[in-house]
């Protein structure tokens, strides 16, 4: 019954950042922020990414200095 | 003192010198309000996101230093008079600055750099030592723990 709960809930996610503490939030690398963006550029929910709050917010911060930066874009696909 | 980070894209149409140029005429500025810079390093010409002032590319400099706030406002005065800078962005990296600790840092970054280059020059002779005895077959030993080294990394990757 327990598996069967589980498999209706899906796994609890758990935050990259908290899991792997050499894993740095960096808005210099736009490699990792990606990962944390849809394919138009919009910023991946914390439902959806399972970060926690905390590394959330860093993640928000660093990818609105990216973008000013232009290391990642604000809207992609022939929207800019 | 504070300490900072600044990322500006100078215009990519520029040739090498000018662009040097641009970079001495900023680190000027700064080096003139009482800044002291700890690293500064060039990517290089690269794409850009979206396009900014009609440009698909850009030559990103980083500038990592110590300085007062009047020295900062100063620089970005002029980053926003200049029109060979596309872009900047200034973060605050932490509220002190610690001068003699960085000034120590930046003398042992300088030296693990020649360090390096030493070393890159003698890891590209030993390469070709290690071309010459892999040539004679000796060489099996040392390719095959590499392998299992880079099976592991995509698994850490992952998790």
């Amino acid at each position: 019954m327990i598996t069967l709960k589980r498999r209706k809930y899906g796994r609890r996610k758990v935050c990259r950042f908290c899991a792997d503490s050499s894993l740095k939030i960096d808005y210099k690398e736009p490699r990792t922020l990606r990962y944390y963006t849809t394919e138009r550029g919009k910023i991946i929910p914390r439902r959806i990414s399972g970060c926690c709050a905390k590394h959330q917010r860093e993640l928000t911060l660093a990818i609105k200095r990216a973008r000013h930066i232009a290391l990642l874009p604000f809207s992609a696909q022939g929207n800019n | 003192m504070r300490h900072y980070e600044t990322i500006f894209i100078v215009h990519p149409e520029l040739t090498e010198e000018d662009t040097a140029g641009v970079v001495e005429k900023f680190r000027g500025i700064l080096e003139q309000g009482g800044g002291f810079l700890v690293k500064e390093d060039h990517w290089g010409r690269r794409r850009l996101a979206y396009t900014v002032k009609k440009q698909n590319k850009g030559y990103f400099v980083l500038f990592e230093y110590g300085a007062e706030s009047s020295a900062v406002d100063e620089m970005e005065r002029n980053f926003k008079i200049d029109e060979q800078v596309i872009r900047y962005l200034t973060v605050k990296l932490c509220d002190s600055f610690d001068l003699e600790a960085m000034s120590q840092a930046r003398a042992e970054a300088e030296a693990a750099e020649a360090a390096k280059a030493a070393e890159a020059a003698k890891a590209a002779e030993a390469a070709e030592a290690a071309q010459a005895t892999e040539e004679s077959g000796a060489a099996k030993e040392q390719s095959e723990p590499e392998k299992p080294a880079q099976d592991n990394k995509p698994e850490a990757d992952q998790d």
